[in-house]
């Protein structure tokens, strides 16, 4: 809290300097004013109503004290000049004299006060330089009874009056330099430090209009308090407007379906609560005009953090609709590049068919074996090509979503069995295991499930060495049914666990071993998993293989409407 | 007895030769039209055992032919499976409406099955 605590010296510092010269200001009027009146009294009456000894006694009095109270504790200052300034008040109270001693009685506490609250010595002797001119002063009023009083030579008493009025003329003269100088260095400084302050809110002004993001602040209730150019375009409101009204009703958020995002529930809302909570980056937000228009957008939300305390946020928010065209534009370019390219890879794969099954006459084993490298080749690539058309089909959102009862063991059973050959060439045990009424019904989209369950098994059986264990699994809870598929593998290094549903990604300890892999079997699954609305995790330790669950709501999964279903996947190899 | 005839409606070259290589060595007539707007003239100088019909051609679509089929007395009775790359149970359902016997998506079968397919439907 470094920053705080220097912000807070220099604020204690800033307060003092205002508190010293109030009181200078103050003390300086209060002689002024007491030595006029004290003038005009004794001029009305001509006579010395002017203790003079006892004043300088009870100044020297209120120094000595206030020194050694200084260095006590500076705490009992103020305490301890209040009550020297009362008892002295008393003093003069008790004294049998006129009642014009009650105002003069007050003259000594002026130095008192002067040493007592200031601290910088060039104001204190300025406040005592006052003080010793309003002496004098009085001393020149009342000079006649205060000869009468000090019967002293004539020559000694102007003598003395000249050597201490050239005393207060040096002194003055010293001061007025020292104050012009400190004047003029102050004066300097503010200059400085204004052009600094203009250079750097012009600077963060030219920041905040180039700003191609549009910037809402607001304060801690949610007040806006500030809205930029972007802003001010993307929402098509004029800042006037907008600022000092709710965000709520300013900056309205809906999901793309339409419902509305309630305040409580946004970050904003959430930031100004104090949660520590950022951007929610999975989802896809729209803003809507006041007109009713909207624009997808991503947002980051900051606290104003003022010591420790919230004390309001700035929101950042950008249209993404041009995004979002890109990456529709790129889906359908690899929609329609993987169609172009079934077209080649079928028939490469008939001729390839007809050579093997002898229809171009009879072929040498050599001939045989190069063929079938060919064909399974091919059937690589069309397998690669069904996976980015489904890729391409879930990323452009039109995927549809039946939802209908699957037998999800059946399922498990069709995919053994159509991946039985790969298991028995590398010498897989295989395991299964579900509950006794076999048939597990779910209400989900069959293909759907289907590309999971596919997915996740032909990994086990990919990255798990020969003579390997699968142990596939089906549980049913109250509220989930349970798939798990366990291996004997690779298992995935610790490291890049975070990155393993990621698009493309291929752990670095398999890239040598299992050469046919995408990189998109996982984050396929992921994306339709997350989109059934279950949910998805897995154990797993390097070299020692791999655990992947999948847990499904038994009420059911989200049933979707698209233009668009999936292609049933096959392990192309194997067939 | 004269050999089945089998009419194809199929624009790409590639899928044409595989096709008529293989059913020619199967023992059929093939005689394959790569134009949407010739395929109904063609059809009708020789009537088909069975047509299989591809839905993305040029000039007129394989739905459009069917439809024509359908609605014309003389071919209405023509057997015809469609056979495209097009993999949606939307256009799947399309086609089997109008009046298709089969379906099937090129890059899913092998050119067995597909034998297999052509002369099982001859025969029903």
């Amino acid at each position: 809290m470094g920053g705080t605590s220097a912000h807070q010296e220099s604020y204690e510092s800033m307060r003092s300097a205002y508190v010293r010269s109030f009181l200078l200001f103050f003390l300086s009027c209060a002689l002024t004013i007491e030595v006029l009146v004290a003038a005009y009294i004794s001029y009305l009456h001509n006579a010395v109503l002017f203790p003079f000894e006892l004043d300088v006694s009870i100044a020297a009095f209120g120094v000595l004290l206030i020194l050694t109270i200084k260095r006590i504790a500076l705490r009992w200052i103020p305490l301890a000049t209040m009550v020297a300034a009362s008892a002295f008040l008393f003093y003069t109270l008790a004294l049998p004299t006129s009642y014009e001693l009650y105002v003069l009685g007050f003259v000594p506490i002026i130095p008192i006060l002067a040493l007592a609250l200031l601290e910088n010595p060039r104001e204190i002797q300025m406040v005592l330089v006052l003080y010793l001119v309003g002496l004098v002063m009085l001393f020149i009023v009342n000079h006649d009874a205060f000869v009468a009083r000090y019967p002293l030579p004539a020559l000694v008493q102007y003598g003395a009056a000249a050597a201490l009025l050239l005393v207060i003329v040096a002194k003055l003269r010293g001061l007025v330099l020292a104050l012009r100088g400190a004047l003029d260095r102050k004066i300097n400084m503010q200059r400085k430090m204004l052009a600094d302050q203009a250079f750097s809110a012009a600077r963060a002004e030219a920041i905040l209009k180039s700003i191609g993001d549009g910037i809402v602040v607001t304060d801690k209730r949610g007040k806006i308090l500030f809205l930029n150019e972007t802003a001010e375009k993307l929402l098509d409101m004029h800042a006037e407007k907008a600022v000092g009204k709710d965000i709520s009703s300013v900056l309205r958020k809906e999901m793309e379906d339409g419902t509305k995002i309630p305040y409580k529930d946004d970050v904003l809302a959430r930031v100004l609560a104090g949660d520590r909570f950022e951007a929610d980056r999975d989802k896809r937000y729209y803003v809507v005009r006041l007109d009713g228009s909207r624009f997808p957008a991503t947002m980051i939300v900051t606290p104003v953090i003022l010591d420790g305390q919230v004390i309001g946020a700035v929101e950042m928010f950008r249209d993404i609709t041009e995004e979002i065209e890109v990456d529709k534009a790129k889906t359908e370019f690899v929609s329609l590049a993987s169609h172009q390219l079934r077209t080649p890879l079928s028939t490469v794969s008939w001729y390839a068919e007809m050579m093997m099954a002898g229809d171009a006459g009879k072929l040498t084993r050599e001939q045989k074996g190069f063929l079938k490298e060919i064909y399974e080749g091919n059937q690589r690539m069309i397998h690669l090509v069904d996976a980015l058309l489904n890729v391409s089909r879930i990323e452009a959102g039109t995927l549809s979503v039946k939802n209908e009862p699957v037998n999800i063991a059946a399922i498990i059973d069709d995919v053994l069995a159509e991946i039985l050959p790969l298991m028995k060439d590398k010498r897989l045990q295989i395991h299964t295991s579900a509950p006794p009424d076999a048939a597990i019904l779910l209400q989900a989209d069959p293909d759907v499930i289907r590309v999971i369950v596919h997915n996740l098994i032909t990994n086990a059986v990919k990255y798990t060495p020969d003579q390997g264990k699968i142990s596939i699994g089906l549980e049913r809870d109250l509220e989930n049914v349970v798939l798990s598929v366990q291996d004997t593998g690779y298992g995935i290094p610790e490291s890049q666990k975070p990155l393993i549903f990621s698009k493309l990604f291929r752990g670095d300890n398999v890239l040598d071993k299992v050469t046919d892999g995408t990189g998109l079997g996982l984050y396929m699954v992921k994306k339709l998993i997350d989109k059934l609305g279950g949910k998805i995790w897995f154990d797993s330790s390097e070299g020692k293989g791999s655990t992947f669950y999948v847990a499904w709501p038994k009420t059911g999964t989200r049933e979707q409407h698209g233009t668009r279903t999936l292609i049933p996947e096959s392990l192309a190899t194997v067939r | 007895m004269a050999n089945k005839f089998i009419f194809i409606a199929e624009d790409d070259m590639a899928y044409g030769n595989v096709y008529k290589t293989k059913l020619e060595k199967e023992g059929y007539d093939v005689e394959i039209v790569n134009d949407g707007n010739n395929v109904i003239p063609e059809l009708k100088k020789r009537k088909p055992d069975l047509m299989i019909l591809d839905l993305m051609m040029p000039h007129k679509t394989g739905f459009e032919i069917l439809e024509e089929i359908r609605e014309d007395p003389d071919l209405k009775h023509t057997k015809v499976v469609v056979a495209s790359n097009l993999s949606q149970d939307i256009d799947r359902e399309k086609v089997e409406k109008i009046g298709a016997i089969d379906y099937f998506i090129k890059s899913d079968i092998s050119i067995f099955e597909l034998v297999e397919k052509i002369k099982r439907l001859i025969a029903s």
